[in-house]
């Protein structure tokens, strides 16, 4: 998560989570995530369940919110296909395994850095330097896409306030053409400014 | 060199915003509510075609992965991943790559109309194979349930398609210079 709060440092688990190397809590997810898929078992099930929302409450209860929120849709409605067609143990245990794994990602993410998840893309991708593909050129896209966003939403808020300086009707999609134009000339430019700070040039 | 890793970081960036902007998150559609990133989808297809635009999309899904909460909602990290909408996000980089091929086969046409049909071939017919397979895989619903569930975003993103294919239209007359 980008905005780590003050509190969120003072809760225990919170800060063991963050110690632990960035690499090592994403090997741990895989691991488990691939176990989880080949156990069926509901207590087994629970617990993973429960340990998952000891974490993700421990890394800070938001995170746990917005984990679960957009996928309870699709968790009612698995659970209630499974259940009309007569098989709710296998639904509850699609749905402890879902609401266990997405929790358990959540945890790591909210008690990682992007930073640290930066370093580790880029040593994953250092076998491609071996064979003399650059790698620079995905972390720089990475920083640039964060950079971009929030300027995205300051561009379309400029070009609705200039429109509403000037009309009274609402601008709407009459905007969209000119904010795509105009992204793309700060991108143009963005480039440039790279290009002549050597971006990409051999060291 | 710089030109691409700048203008596929603004199409990552666009994807995200299109997820934050509130005026272009889409109304109802069969009660589910849609968002307009999968329109970020498809204008990378369309503008970028089809490599370039899979690198956007791959970007933005990086950027996510590592957490941060660029998907619609404020969601973002690693969770995405797990859930039942996996098969989505894992098939955007498909849909670009089949919608900014189809555009490049159509060329011949109206860029409306080819703009119109690669999005929709790509950003409804491959998104959903992978989308109505990772829900099938992870709910262990079958495919018909799976596609039940998933036919609730069709009208949605018909309309998507036709503002997508709209909008590069017109800013391919605005910057002619925007090969593929």
């Amino acid at each position: 998560m980008i905005g780590l709060s003050a509190a969120d440092a003072k809760r225990p688990v919170a800060r063991a989570m963050r110690a632990v190397p960035a690499g090592v809590k994403l090997l741990a997810l895989a691991a488990v995530s691939a176990g989880l898929f080949f156990v069926e078992r509901l207590d087994l099930l629970g617990g993973a369940l429960a340990i998952g929302l000891a974490l993700a409450w421990g890394t800070g209860g938001g995170a746990l919110l917005r984990a679960l929120r957009p996928i309870a849709f699709m968790l009612v409605f698995a659970f209630g296909a499974h259940a009309l067609l007569g098989d709710w143990r296998l639904g509850l245990a699609v749905c402890l395994r879902i609401g266990a794994l997405v929790l358990l990602a959540s945890a790591v993410s909210a008690s990682t850095e992007v930073s640290e998840m930066l370093a580790v893309l880029d040593r994953v991708l250092s076998p491609l330097r071996w064979v003399g593909i650059p790698t620079r050129p995905v972390g720089v896209a990475c920083m640039l896409t964060l950079r971009f966003a929030p300027m995205l939403g300051e561009r379309w808020r400029g070009l609705d306030a200039a429109w509403r300086a000037r009309s009274p009707r609402r601008a709407g999609w009459r905007l969209v053409v000119p904010f795509v134009v105009s992204a793309l000339d700060d991108a143009d430019g963005t480039a440039d400014a790279l290009a002549a700070r050597g971006a990409f040039t051999r060291k | 060199m710089e030109k691409t890793v700048a203008r596929v970081a603004l199409f990552a960036a666009l994807i995200a915003a299109l997820g934050l902007v509130p005026q272009l998150v889409l109304p109802f559609a069969g009660g589910v509510p849609i968002t307009a990133q999968t329109l970020g989808v498809m204008l990378a297809g369309l503008m970028l075609g089809p490599w370039r635009g899979a690198l956007a999309v791959l970007v933005f899904m990086a950027v996510v992965a590592m957490g941060a909460p660029l998907l619609a909602g404020g969601r973002g990290g690693l969770g995405v991943f797990a859930g039942p909408t996996v098969g989505f996000f894992v098939g955007w980089p498909f849909a670009a790559i089949a919608i900014g091929l189809i555009y490049r086969a159509m060329r011949a046409r109206a860029p409306i109309v080819g703009g119109i049909v690669a999005s929709v071939l790509g950003g409804i017919g491959v998104l959903y194979f992978f989308g109505i397979v990772g829900l099938s895989l992870v709910t262990g619903m079958d495919l018909i349930a799976a596609t039940v569930a998933a036919l609730t975003f069709v009208p949605g993103d018909i309309l998507k398609a036709v503002i997508a294919a709209f909008i590069a239209r017109e800013v391919r007359r605005a910057r002619p210079d925007l090969v593929d």
